[in-house]
């Protein structure tokens, strides 16, 4: 198969990319810069014949970076010649056809025995692959080309195997060396039926133990039996006739304790009786006389809040004094502080009064201080000072107005005058003529200078100008013979020329010598008549002069100017001094006017010049001062009259109570205090007797009522006690009598509370006795007999606490073996680890007949595939060495792997391709061997073969192989050489005849 | 017209079984789960007032019966004593009824309970408990732990008008997974036909399935599944048959612990194990949806991941596997998850090599060949077996055709390279 020509729509980089007529082209060159699609190429060949894979869009590599469909044709002419056109696209779902005939995403037919894989695997040699000779060892390489994994998909064969192997061992192994999962499970195993062999005993034994069990609770029980019986014998033995002894013995004592209660009904003791009588009668004694004892101090009491009765009568007057106290100290300590305040004030009032007054101030003064109106007082007084304040501003712009106005007299008198003025203007002229001259005559002299210096370059002038004027004039008359463009031309240069030759004699002819001295002359000599005229020195500098002229010419322009300000200063003076004296007359009547205000003052005449704030502030300082004293003296004599009235008040109580006053009356007070806290004690006692009295009287007679019927209950118990001794009537001997009949009954009820405690039938055991006391038996054992019974009861107990003993151990042992895991649980470990065991063995065999399997599929691939593909390799590698090397051949390691050897022509053993044969030769048996494997896959049928800058690290030498063996093989196969180096594909066209394909730009 | 005979029919409860597991907690609780399914038997019984519950042998394991099991059982058959039930088994080959062995020791309720332990026909009555005739129970037991005496053959016709049930511990040649039972007792189809019997309650064959239509012959199944080769719903049927009349059977669900083994679908599309743990627990979801899960069910769960998966290197691995067995016990909220990998490989278009002139298009030819050719397997099986124990040639072929399932894959997962597809 040849591919003819190809459309690329879109694939990857490669866009609108197309050739053709190449099917001719054995050996095709794809020459691009990196990037620019080469090896893109390679995948648009697999898919045009193989159909897209992926099969999305979306998944694609290659779907166009431009966002387009993936798509191309191809044109490939068949071995028989026959030609086909395909074309591949892929939108949502890929589609193809062959003509046209739809075949989807399938493969073309004739590549339906080669999967893509191959395809991939053995008609790319890219650089990739000769890097794995660097990468690989060659041992690798050579198990790859010659083993059954020849293609890059696959992994070799030995690796494989060995490492399927190392799985199955892992499992389970013939021999006896490692120690693989079978074997340790072997191992478990065997303790698990160790461990089951002792769950098996431990079974026997708990079936052993439970029938030890039942029949040791046969033997207690029967042995129970028998303890019963023995005990019952013994009891009877010992407990019948005992029980009757105290039967008997309660009778007894219940007789004795009936006699001696004869004649007492009651059933308690009647001693605690006696005693509560008579405590009770001695109490109510007691009580009833304290009683009495109360009724008698509380009607003392009620009498002595009589001799209180003047205190009382005066009892709220008494409280407002006692009230009053506290207030009259407060008074009295309010008008010693009033009064040192009042002298305070009074020596403030003279201090301040010392700084405006002369002297101390009358009765009248005061008054009038005091009626002084101080709003008016310093409305006048700030009147005053602000008429003094203008007085003093109009005095001084007078002042100022008439020394502006003697300024500029003073200016006037110091200007030149008109005279000097017209001098000064005359000389101005001169001096600015003089200057001019002297100007005009430097620029003369220098003019005269450069002539002197240019003469050639004059001439030079005269000759070029009178040329181009005669050139000009030239040129003119040949314009005259006719008109042609050109003649135009020549007529506007003519006219060019001459202007300029014009111009330049212009020049020659002012720069000449004619009349230059004369004008000299006369200026130098107009210019020293204008110095003398101006009276300088030969030497002098005009320039002084001018200078001292234009001073002189400005300040007599100033005069005007001056006259019209002075005139305007004495306007103004005049216009303040007439107002200042209007405000000085204003300032003259605010003063009288203060000076009427403060007629009735005996104001200081010092400060009475200066009437301003000053003098307001100080007269109402001491007004305030004044004010202060009046105040403190009318709070102190109200204090005063406070004082004096409570005094009155009190030396009169004082009087009533009979308690004259020494000093102060106010000074009884506490004693007062005292007197009535005692007084009104005295009448809250007297209160609480008189309340307490009616029901301490009802008490009394109660307590006495009390006390006569005890006193007859006591006496009705003596007399019954005493009638229980009719010898002496004595009552201490019939309580003796009852008490010790009392006792003996509870003696009787506590012996048949035991009794019956310790034989709750001893009731039927009394009869039971007596039964037989009656019948004649009698109820006491003999000793023997009784000594008899009571070893075989204790023998008995013995037994029984044995086998009780043996029942917990065994018991014990059960529980224990309970614990213990059971044949069925270890069972079922073994069942797992069986089931395990099993398992892996299976897999294991598995992995043995997988690693069989695949050992037997590389010895029939090798035996079908590889002599054929050893003698096309030995036919490349002939062509490539230039027949030094012509025979390809298997070989063996020591280890049973595959060896690659070579042979030369008549060498009868081949040598192996390691060391020392070169790296050169390797990679020449390298290729020898992947083309020959590609022949291999597709020989009815070759496909093109595409080689990915495979050739360029090689030397010339084996590049120069490498290009003789491509072009045989493109004989047969189609070959696309892909690189990105001009150079490769020159050699490429030059040696083999390739045909060179630039890929577009990337 | 008479009330039919009514009465719960189970077999190979198999009480004492011992679990494979190495977890001690897992194998108590399953040894629990075992009483319990019996327990809510007898439940069932009283619960539908039948006439009888019978037991068509293997009620325990192995001829071996725990004390503490034994003291169940006896107090389980007395309450039914109590409440009017009879109770007839019949000795299967895990409990035979020979005087040495276990069934024979057992000192079992004197009222209302009938063992049949020998191979000699016996008749029982059930009598209700107004003490009317309900039916009659004939039945044969195993003697021995290896019985092979056809015993359905010899159970007699019984005349008379009222119900007659056959009750056997028998292997039915031909029936579904008979083969996994060893061939005690066994007999036809016909010889269960031509002896007038209204049903045929049977035991041995652990898949609850119907035997024959007329006379109706049914295998309960076992009581309570005991591993991964016993799953779905097991538990009794409830039967109730008349003379003339279509018998009436329905399956009661009573183990409390059901297996199930789920195989995920889909494992090609798996890229995450989070994602292959919801697809299990889609599959769970769906069981859980079934009529005979019973409230509060517990689950044994054996997850078989096989086949291609991106995920295959990882699942490679034991500890991911155990990692995500605890994962899914956990989250399905389930006894024990163990998760099989079985021949798991990563996603591979096999079809792309085969036929290919290279090692592996000769590996999966070589593969096919050996599905058919006897003489190349023995050329290239290798010469040392592991799991199979015997000479015999045809079984080891069996064995080895049995061992290429899959191996196609393998072979192309341990050929290609990683990043080839």
């Amino acid at each position: 198969m040849r591919l003819d020509g190809w459309e690329v729509s879109a694939f990857g980089p490669l866009a609108e990319f197309s050739a053709s007529d190449l099917a001719g082209c054995p050996l095709i060159v794809l020459l691009g810069e990196n990037e620019s699609g080469k090896s893109t190429f390679f995948e648009f060949l697999t898919t045009i014949l193989f159909g897209f894979a992926p099969a999305t869009a979306d998944a694609h590599p290659y779907t166009p970076w431009s966002g387009g469909i993936l798509a191309g044709s191809a044109t490939l002419v068949l071995t028989g010649g026959q030609t086909i056109r395909v074309h591949r696209q892929l939108r949502t779902t890929p589609r193809g056809k062959v003509g046209d005939t739809e075949i989807g995403n399938h493969p073309l037919p004739q590549v339906r025995d080669l999967s893509r894989e191959m395809f991939r695997s053995l008609h790319a040699l890219t650089l990739d692959d000769a890097r794995e000779l660097e990468t690989r060892t060659w041992h690798q390489v050579e198990e790859r080309l010659l083993g059954g994994a020849a293609v890059s998909l696959l992994r070799p064969a030995r690796e494989v195997l060995s490492g399927i192997e190392k799985r199955a061992n892992a499992l389970w192994r013939t021999d006896r060396r490692g120690r693989p999962r079978d074997k340790e499970v072997r191992d478990e195993l065997k303790q698990l039926k160790s461990r089951r062999a002792e769950a098996l005993a431990r079974t026997r034994r708990t079936l052993e133990i439970r029938a030890e069990l039942a029949k040791i609770e046969q033997e207690i029980a029967a042995v129970l039996v028998q303890e019963r019986e023995l005990a019952t014998r013994l009891e009877l033995a010992h407990t019948l006739l005992p029980v009757l002894r105290r039967s008997q013995e309660i009778a007894a004592t219940r007789a004795s304790a009936a006699e001696l209660l004869q004649g007492w009904s009651g059933s308690a003791n009647p001693r605690l009786g006696l005693d509560r009588l008579q405590r009770e009668v001695a109490e109510q004694r007691s009580e009833a006389e304290r009683v009495r004892h109360h009724i008698t101090s509380l009607e003392q009491h009620s009498q002595l809040e009589q001799n209180q009765q003047s205190i009382f009568d005066r009892e709220a007057e008494l409280r407002v004094m006692l009230g009053d106290a506290g207030v009259h100290r407060q008074d009295l300590a309010a008008f010693d502080d009033r009064r040192h305040k009042q002298e305070q004030a009074e020596a403030v009032l003279l201090e301040r009064a010392g700084l405006v007054l002369d002297g101390d101030l009358s009765a009248a003064e005061r008054a009038a201080l005091a009626s002084l109106s101080s709003v008016e007082l310093r409305a006048r007084m700030a009147r005053w000072s602000e008429l003094r304040h203008r007085d003093e501003t109009a005095a001084a712009e007078s002042r100022r107005a008439g020394e502006a106005a003697e300024i500029l007299r003073q200016e006037l008198v110091e200007l030149p005058s008109m005279a000097a003025e017209e001098e000064l203007r005359n000389r101005h002229l001169l001096v600015r003529k003089a200057h001019d001259q002297e100007e005009l005559l430097k620029a003369l002299q220098a003019t005269a200078g450069e002539r002197g210096s240019s003469g050639p370059k004059t001439v030079g002038r005269w000759l070029a100008g009178s040329a181009m004027i005669a050139a000009a004039a030239g040129l003119l008359a040949w314009t005259v013979l006719e008109r042609t463009p050109l003649q135009w031309l020549a007529a506007a240069l003519a006219a060019l020329v001459g202007g300029a030759g014009v111009a330049i004699l212009l020049r020659a002819w002012r720069s000449g010598p004619s009349n230059l001295d004369g004008r000299i002359e006369s200026v130098a000599a107009s210019y020293h008549a204008a110095r003398l005229e101006l009276g300088l020195e030969p030497d002098a500098s005009l320039s002084a002069i001018s200078a001292e002229v234009e001073a002189g010419l400005a300040r007599a322009q100033r005069r005007s100017e001056l006259e019209a300000r002075l005139a305007a200063a004495e306007a103004q003076l005049s216009g303040a001094r007439a107002e200042a004296e209007q405000i000085h007359d204003s300032l003259l009547a605010a003063h009288q006017e203060v000076m009427t205000a403060l007629a009735d003052l005996p104001v200081a005449a010092w400060r009475l010049k200066q009437p301003g704030p000053d003098l307001a502030s100080d007269l109402e300082s001491l007004r305030l001062a004044l004010r202060g004293v009046e105040e403190s003296r009318r709070e102190r004599e109200a204090i005063e009259e406070r004082i004096h009235v409570r005094r009155e008040r009190a030396r009169r109580l004082a009087l009533d109570l009979g308690t004259p006053p020494d000093g102060d009356p106010m000074d009884l007070v506490p004693e007062w205090t005292v007197m009535l806290e005692e007084a009104t004690a005295l009448r809250r006692r007297a209160e609480e007797a008189r309340e307490a009295l009616p029901s301490l009287r009802l008490e009394l007679e109660e307590r006495e009522r009390s006390l006569a019927e005890a006193e007859a209950r006591l006496t009705e118990l003596t007399t019954l006690l005493g009638a229980l001794d009719p010898q002496r009537n004595d009552p201490a001997e019939g309580l003796r009598r009852i008490e010790e009949g009392l006792r003996l009954g509870d003696r009787a009820d506590a012996l048949e509370q035991s009794l019956a405690r310790e034989h709750p039938d001893w009731p039927e055991r009394v009869a039971e006795a007596q039964r037989l006391l009656a019948e004649g038996q009698p109820l006491d054992l003999a000793t023997g007999e009784r000594v008899e019974l009571e070893q075989r009861a204790e023998e008995v107990r013995a037994q029984l606490q044995d086998r009780r003993e043996l029942r917990v151990k065994l018991s014990q042992e059960l529980a224990n073996l309970a614990h213990l895991p059971g044949v069925d649980e270890i069972d079922g470990e073994i069942e797992a680890l069986d089931e395990e065991r099993a398992r892996f063995r299976r897999e294991r065999d598995r992995l043995a007949l997988l690693a069989s399997v695949i050992r037997e599929a590389d010895r029939r691939y090798r035996d079908r595939h590889q002599p054929p593909v050893l003698r096309q390799a030995s036919e490349y590698l002939r062509i490539i060495t230039g027949g030094r090397y012509d025979r390809i051949v298997p070989d063996e390691a020591e280890d049973g792997s595959p060896r690659i050897a070579v042979a030369r022509p008549n060498e009868p053993f081949p040598r192996v391709a390691d060391h020392p044969l070169s790296r050169g030769i390797r990679e020449q048996i390298y290729l020898a061997l992947r083309l020959a494997l590609a022949d291999q896959v597709d020989d009815e049928e070759p496909l093109p073969l595409v080689l990915d800058e495979l050739l360029v690290n090689w030397d010339p030498a084996r590049t120069r192989g490498g290009i003789r063996i491509l072009r045989s093989i493109g004989g047969r196969r189609q070959v696309f050489i892909l690189t990105c180096h001009p150079a490769l594909a020159e050699r490429f066209a030059q040696e083999a005849g390739a045909t060179v394909v630039a890929l577009p730009s990337a | 017209m008479p009330a039919p005979f009514r009465f719960v029919h189970c077999a190979d409860v198999h009480l004492d079984t011992p679990f494979r597991s190495r977890s001690r907690d897992l194998r108590h609780r399953l040894t629990e789960a075992g009483r319990q399914a019996f327990e809510g038997l007898v439940g069932l019984c009283l619960e539908e007032r039948v006439d009888a519950l019978l037991i068509a042998g293997d009620l325990f394991d192995n001829d071996r019966l725990t004390l503490a099991s034994e003291g169940f059982l006896v107090d389980q058959v007395a309450r039914l004593a109590r409440a009017g039930v009879h109770v007839v088994a019949v000795t299967g080959n895990h409990d035979p009824g020979r005087a040495d062995q276990r069934a024979h020791a057992i000192d079992w309720p004197q009222e209302r309970f009938h063992l049949l332990r020998s191979r000699k026909p016996e008749t029982v009555e059930i009598h209700r408990r107004d003490g009317s005739l309900a039916g009659r129970v004939t039945g044969a037991g195993h003697l021995t732990a290896a019985d092979t005496t056809n015993l359905a053959v010899s159970l007699p016709a019984i005349p008379g008008f009222d119900p007659v049930v056959g009750l056997l511990h028998s292997q039915v040649l031909d029936t579904v997974g008979a083969d996994r039972h060893e061939p005690y007792a066994p007999c036809s189809r016909e010889d269960l036909t031509g002896k007038g019997y209204d049903y045929w309650a049977l035991g041995h064959v652990h898949q609850r399935q119907k035997v024959l239509d007329v006379p109706p012959a049914w295998y309960p199944g076992n009581l309570q599944g005991r591993h991964f080769g016993e799953c779905g719903a097991k538990g009794a049927l409830l039967v109730s048959v008349a003379r003339g009349e279509a018998a009436k059977v329905e399956f009661r669900a009573l183990a409390p612990v059901r297996w199930e083994q789920i195989v995920p679908d889909g494992l090609i599309g798996a890229r995450t194990l989070a994602g292959l743990e919801e697809s299990v627990a889609a599959r769970f979801a769906s069981l859980r949806s079934d009529a005979d899960v019973l409230p509060g069910q517990e689950w044994m769960l054996r997850v078989v991941l096989g086949g291609q998966c991106p995920l295959a290197p990882q699942l490679e691995s034991a500890e991911e596997t155990d990692d995500l067995a605890d994962r899914l016990a956990a989250t399905l909220g389930v006894l024990s998850v163990e998760v099989r990998i079985d021949h798991i490989c990563r996603p591979l278009d096999i079809e792309a090599h085969r036929d290919q002139p290279h090692l592996l298009g000769t590996t999966l030819a070589l593969i096919a060949e050996l599905g058919s050719d006897d003489e190349l397997l023995d050329q290239v099986a290798p010469p040392h077996l592991a799991g199979l124990e015997g000479e015999d040639p045809a079984g080891r072929r069996r064995y080895l055709r049995e061992l290429l399932d899959g191996l196609e894959l393998e072979a192309a997962q341990a050929l290609l390279r990683e990043n080839v597809g």
